[in-house]
């Protein structure tokens, strides 16, 4: 076929098809928002795929489903109650201060003080269970114990995610064929993928990005550790440059133990598992 | 991450193609695009190439769609007009040749992909592409008008594919 005729079969194509309604966006936003989630392998999470039509940002000026603006009102009106009627709320600052007024003792007046400084730990009361106020002995926070140095300034772990070193994979050998990272919605992926099985593996966190001299961009990093593993193939440096995987890089592979290095922008909580079909690696860091 | 949002454009258009129906390739879409999502899900997101195995599943759905189409009943939305004589000669091309020059005109996937995304295999494309342009040439050539039997009744005499 010409390169002219080509041209006008995709103009006539052009011609009979068109670009989709705004309404169809609509509907799918509403199909997806609406429906409960169905049963997933991984941590949950919103879908990631979707993109910010289907799956606005806060920053969005489309409207949020129904439900969504419910509950935010619902828990705008519970926190209000909680403000007010609480203890050491508002209604009892208040009451303190016109029994102070009206007595104008100086006793009375100093009486209303503890309340007073009470305020903010009631404030928070329907949401401030006793694990929330004691945020050292929550179950979250133990990970980061066994490493705080990787803890700082990292937000609070996603479920599944956590700041500690981590292991798994089976016990038998392989050879892994190739290595990619891409971003994804609340974390950045990296993905090793193998011939066989899913070797036995550990992934440690590490205080910057440049230990074991590899000099790897960002400020803080990863290794994963590949035990009875070959490298067949793939790429052996990613300099990826996403909002928290800088750059990933095979430091070491001898011995059947290869080493990845990932750099990372800031020291963050993780979550490394295996996927089946193909064997792969995945190691999701939070952002 | 706007992959969808990216692809929803191309995936409408094929549906159209697929269907010659703008009511009924938005809803193969639509549903298409939840189906999407749940399997994507599943998949934790591994997906090696995300728009091949898109398209793969608008495709698929419109092929359902196309079968329960052929019943009686059912209300139809409207359809795509030719506006030239190359349009003419398309629409009225069976589904499968006119999803394959769709796909490799309008959206420059090599073949590979297109055995893909229509399920074919990389020589079944090559073969359905060659015909399907041989006949167009020769209509415009001949530029006697349309000759091609309604896809409708070829589909109906079960010979599609």
């Amino acid at each position: 076929m010409s390169d002219s005729l080509g041209d006008e079969v995709q103009q006539a194509f052009a011609k009979m098809t068109r670009a989709p309604r705004t309404y169809l966006y609509e509907r799918l936003r509403e199909s997806i928002w609406g429906r409960p989630a169905p049963a997933v392998l991984v941590p949950p999470r919103s879908a990631p795929w979707v993109g910010p039509i289907l799956n606005p940002s806060p920053g969005s000026s489309r409207k949020a489903p129904r439900a969504v603006l419910v509950a935010v009102v619902l828990v705008i009106t519970l926190a209000t109650v909680a403000l007010l009627a609480g203890p050491g709320g508002l209604v009892h600052q208040v009451a303190a201060l016109r029994t102070a007024l009206t007595s104008r003792s100086p006793t009375a007046a100093t009486a209303a003080r503890p309340a007073t400084s009470a305020a903010p730990r009631a404030s928070a009361a329907p949401a401030a269970s006793a694990p929330a106020s004691e945020p050292s002995s929550s179950p979250n926070a133990t990970p980061a114990a066994g490493n705080p140095t990787s803890q700082a300034g990292a937000p609070a772990p996603l479920p599944g995610y956590s700041c500690a070193g981590q292991r798994g994979g089976a016990s038998g050998q392989s050879t892994m064929t190739t290595a990619r990272g891409g971003p994804q919605n609340g974390y950045d992926r990296f993905v090793v993928q193998f011939s066989g099985e899913v070797p036995q593996f550990e992934v440690r966190p590490q205080d910057s990005a440049a230990f074991a001299q590899a000099g790897l961009l960002g400020s803080a990093g990863l290794t994963v550790t590949l035990m009875n593993t070959t490298a067949g193939g793939g790429p052996t440096d990613l300099r990826l440059g996403l909002r928290m995987i800088q750059e990933a890089k095979i430091l070491s592979s001898s011995g059947g133990t290869v080493q990845w290095g990932i750099g990372l922008a800031r020291a963050s909580c993780f979550h490394a598992f295996v996927l089946p079909s193909p064997s792969r690696l995945v190691v999701d860091v939070q952002s | 991450m706007g992959r969808v949002e990216r692809l929803l454009d191309p995936a409408y258009r094929l549906a159209t193609v697929i269907l010659l129906d703008f009511a009924a390739a938005e809803d193969a879409v639509h549903d298409a695009t939840l189906e999407g999502w749940t399997r994507y899900r599943r998949l934790a997101g591994e997906v090696d190439d995300f728009r091949t195995w898109f398209l793969a599943i608008v495709a698929t759905r419109c092929r359902r769609m196309r079968w329960r189409r052929l019943l009686p009943f059912g209300a139809r939305g409207e359809e795509p007009e030719a506006s030239d004589l190359v349009s003419d000669v398309l629409l009225h091309l069976r589904k499968i040749p006119r999803a394959v020059l769709f796909c490799h005109h309008f959206l420059s996937l090599p073949r590979e992909e297109i055995a893909l995304v229509l399920d074919m295999s990389p020589n079944q494309v090559r073969d359905r592409l060659y015909s399907a342009e041989e006949r167009l040439q020769e209509e415009l050539d001949q530029d006697i008008g349309v000759t091609i039997p309604r896809p409708e009744d070829s589909e109906r005499s079960g010979d599609e594919r």
